[in-house]
């Protein structure tokens, strides 16, 4: 391969709009920027900002009706706009290479990840078949990968969301690009995952490789970049070097967005020592399923733990851990393989040959709600925001001539405008539907409130009222709260006691302030590490 | 852990037992059926309406073959001679239903074999290049709607009319030669096609959307690559269900076709013995459909299989 000239990104002024049926709208106005090899800049912003349009009008993807106009885009010499397809092909994947969300779509899943990587060079027709294979293997090992002879042949979902990550990474610069583009790289995965990626990513920084890095996530855009761009609907409203915008914002959104992130947030103050009584109690859980390979294992084994009344109780661990199943098993949806559960005083779960009947549970069904991480999969798509909550107002066995006030007043609760109630959950951003999911789970006037990841889909502050509005509901109604997330952000605001799962076991318990300050097992100090290396960086204001 | 070889003859056994309730259903409809529909069987098997049989001669026969006995008793023994393998002998042919079989289902398994592949060619000629292209997509999408409407028996007498005896392209009539199955394998497959089509291309617009492609096209993957290496076997899926169902719907139009093209073949034949009331031959006809029907499926399945790997993983 011959040296490229110059491999610097040229944008000025450059602008995204898209024909739609009601005429044109703007994704992206007026943003410039030049990225240079071994330098990273970070386009920071919220859904809807305009940063993937960004990313894909770089390499000619805008898609369908999209309109790229800009004073310059220049990659070295090549001016990029107007360019020919022909010629698009040969910058992507070659020139610049890119980087999506989740890797267990991001690669094609019906293929093994080798094919994938392999198909990188295939492309740009580098070396015979052989050498491909090779440097399949290669590139596996330079992004940190073990046995990369296996990994090769697995597929996204049969790699674990490091290891597929990586994999995807290493297609991407197969070719050696000089910059790459990574949109959202590392949003759905572990925090320790996420450390992972972050110290790859440095690594090719340091090789030379020029990053736009493309998150909505602060905290780790602060670790790498140089320069920072924030978005706001497709307008840039701030940028500048790192240091300065992330010690000196000037924007009111810049500074929302750094206060947003929930590890700035004021740990819950130290709750009095544990003396309500009990409302859940469960007793040696384990749920033993056959894997993909036909080999048996336990998902969880020995779980013991116990709700009291108006505590929160944060369930953390890396993602396979056995959250949600414990989770789901002391709903009574998921029946486990030894152990109890108790609620209220009554038996709620039993395992072996006498489960409790689904009709010794029904009167209390009422007094247990369930929040989700999407709410859009646990709504009836065709039902209104009335009718939802309805519905659920019906099974507290509220009478129907108080639904239309009810309803008024709950939606009132969550602060959302009564005029929702005539829409379906397709049509309001996502925000507002968590919000409806409280709505509906406090409708019932539950005793216990079972959160499972409620805010890891939504932007940052919103995910910051989110989280007010719970603390306030709970507050206000006593409720106790099982929360389960991956973000030690988040538990540290949010939880009285902890209890840290690793491979289906509970490895520490505790109350927040102990096991988040002073963690016993190691387990949870990698944990904990790996989240504050991600925030670290980020200056608590004042 | 349960060893490999029980976990494979679990499902083997469950597949056996599937395929055995749907033989014994068609073996049971088949009976109920040839009850219900009007006419005299001993009529049919002394050799058909125009007979002068003596009401005495008709008493023999039928006593001979059993049709004086109750219902529930001629269904028993119905269903011992199948499960035997005794298909017994076809009354208006005057030879084994099983010979039948052996001259009359060849004809028959190559015309669908041929509609079949007219069905996928189309399918695929039509979407694959056509997606999401501003106007060949429209085109193609109409047309497919347009053929999947159309009834198999009317096309092949449109084709009849135009190719063979406008054109003189092909044989009107007949089983002998390439050419002869031309005809009747365009008017069972553009039907059919039609609907592999219009699945196939939500599945295919569908597929275009997911971000592994928007990954594919970032390496600098050509269009036409991109289409056929990545979207096209994510969207193969539903057609592929569908040609299960699509194998049961050939068998049928089979019947009218063959009759239409003067086709050797087991439609043509299940036709005819329906209409004589051969209820020898009609469950022999009926069960071989029946296991054609089994065996696609299983196919279907199998290919499933290999397109989306992830479900060996699911299933096992």
């Amino acid at each position: 391969m011959s040296a490229l000239p110059d491999p610097v990104l040229h944008v000025e002024d450059l602008s995204v709009s898209f024909a739609t049926p009601r005429g044109h709208t703007v994704a992206v106005q007026n943003l410039s920027f030049t990225l240079k090899p071994g330098q990273v800049v970070a386009l920071v912003g919220e859904s809807g900002s305009g940063k993937s349009v960004t990313a894909r009008s770089i390499i000619g993807l805008t898609g369908a009706g999209g309109h790229v106009s800009a004073r310059r885009l220049s990659l070295g010499d090549d001016d990029l706009r107007d360019l020919p397809e022909r010629r698009w092909r040969d910058i992507r994947g070659r020139r610049i290479g890119m980087v999506l969300q989740d890797a267990l779509v991001a690669l094609d899943p019906l293929r093994p990840v080798g094919r994938e990587i392999a198909e990188s060079l295939a492309v740009h027709r580098r070396g015979t078949a052989k050498e491909r294979t090779r440097k399949v293997l290669e590139l596996l090992e330079q992004v940190g990968i073990r046995e990369p002879d296996l990994r090769a042949r697995q597929r996204p979902d049969e790699l674990s969301g490091g290891l597929r990550q990586r994999a995807l990474i290493a297609s991407a610069i197969a070719m050696s690009p000089s910059l790459l583009i990574a949109d959202e790289p590392t949003t759905a995965l572990d925090p320790t995952v996420q450390a992972q990626i972050l110290d790859l990513f440095s690594s090719l920084r340091d090789r030379g490789t020029g990053l736009l890095l493309i998150s909505h996530d602060l905290g780790f855009v602060a670790k790498l970049a140089d320069e920072i761009i924030v978005l706001e609907h497709g307008k840039v409203v701030e940028q500048g070097p790192a240091a300065r915008i992330l010690t000196a914002p000037k924007h009111p959104y810049t500074i929302t967005l750094l206060e947003a992130d929930p590890s700035r947030h004021p740990a819950r103050p130290v709750a009095p020592e544990p003396t309500g009584d009990s409302l859940l109690e469960a007793r040696d859980l384990s749920f033993i399923r056959k894997g993909p390979d036909g080999v048996i294992r336990p998902i969880i084994s020995d779980v013991t733990l116990t709700l009291r009344r108006g505590r929160t109780l944060g369930l953390i661990g890396e993602s396979g851990s056995g959250k949600t199943t414990t989770s789901r098993i002391i709903a009574g949806l998921l029946q486990p393989d030894t152990g109890t559960v108790s609620f209220r005083g009554e038996p709620w779960v039993a395992a072996g040959a006498q489960p409790v009947p689904e009709r010794m549970r029904r009167p209390r069904r009422r007094f247990m709600a369930l929040i989700y991480q999407d709410p859009l999969s646990s709504f009836d798509p065709r039902w209104t925001v009335f009718d939802i909550l309805s519905d659920a107002l019906s099974a507290a066995g509220e009478p129907k001539a108080n639904h239309t006030d009810r309803i008024g007043e709950l939606l009132e609760r969550v602060r959302l405008p009564c005029s929702i109630a005539r829409r379906r959950p397709g049509g309001i951003s996502g925000g507002q539907r968590q919000r409806v999911a409280i709505a509906r789970a406090v409708a019932v006037k539950p005793d216990l409130l079972i959160c499972d990841e409620p805010v890891s889909a939504l932007d940052v502050s919103v995910q910051a009222q989110v989280l007010d509005l719970l603390e306030e509901l709970q507050r206000d109604f006593g409720l106790a709260c099982l929360f389960i997330s991956h973000d030690m952000g988040v538990i540290r605001r949010m939880c009285d006691d902890v209890v840290v799962m690793q491979e289906g076991r509970i490895i520490e318990v505790g109350t927040a302030a102990d096991v988040l300050i002073r963690p016993r097992h190691s387990f949870t100090q990698s944990l904990l590490t790996a989240a504050t290396k991600l925030s670290a960086s980020l200056p608590v204001v004042a | 852990m349960i060893p490999f070889f029980l976990r494979v003859a679990h499902a083997f056994l469950a597949k056996a037992l599937n395929a055995f309730t749907v033989l014994f259903a068609a073996a049971t409809l088949c009976f109920v059926v040839l009850q219900l529909t009007p006419g005299d069987p001993v009529l049919a098997i002394l050799g058909g309406g125009s007979v002068n049989a003596t009401p005495e001669t008709l008493a023999v026969a039928r006593h001979e073959y059993g049709l004086d006995r109750p219902l529930p008793v001629q269904y028993g023994l119905y269903l011992t001679r199948l499960a035997q393998g005794q298909f017994g002998n076809s009354f208006s042919q005057h030879m084994p239903v099983v010979d039948v079989l052996r001259s009359q289902a060849p004809p028959t398994l190559e015309l669908m074999a041929a509609a079949f592949i007219v069905a996928w060619l189309f399918a695929l000629l039509s979407t694959v290049p056509t997606v999401r292209r501003r106007w060949f997509g429209p085109v193609a999408s109409s047309l497919e709607t347009i053929s999947a409407g159309l009834p198999p028996f009317w096309l092949g007498l449109l084709l009849l009319w135009a190719f063979s005896f406008e054109f003189g392209l092909f044989p009107p009539a007949g089983t002998r030669g390439v050419l002869s199955i031309v005809l009747p394998a365009l008017a069972l497959g553009i039907p059919l096609g039609g609907f592999l089509a219009q699945v196939t291309r939500e599945s295919f617009d569908l597929a275009l959307d997911e971000p592994c492609v928007l990954t594919a096209r970032a390496r600098g993957m050509d269009e036409r690559a991109v289409r056929l290496r990545h979207v096209l076997r994510h969207a193969l899926l539903p057609g592929v269900d569908l040609s299960a169902w699509g194998i049961g719907a050939l068998v049928g139009n089979a019947v009218a076709i063959e009759m239409i093209f003067s086709r050797k073949g087991i439609g043509r034949e299940l036709f005819l013995a329906v209409s004589g009331h051969d209820m020898p031959l009609v469950a022999g006809i009926i069960l071989f459909i029946a296991a054609i029907y089994i065996i696609a499926g299983f196919l279907a399945d199998l290919l499933r299989r290999l397109i989306d790997p992830r479900l060996k993983a699911l299933h096992s």
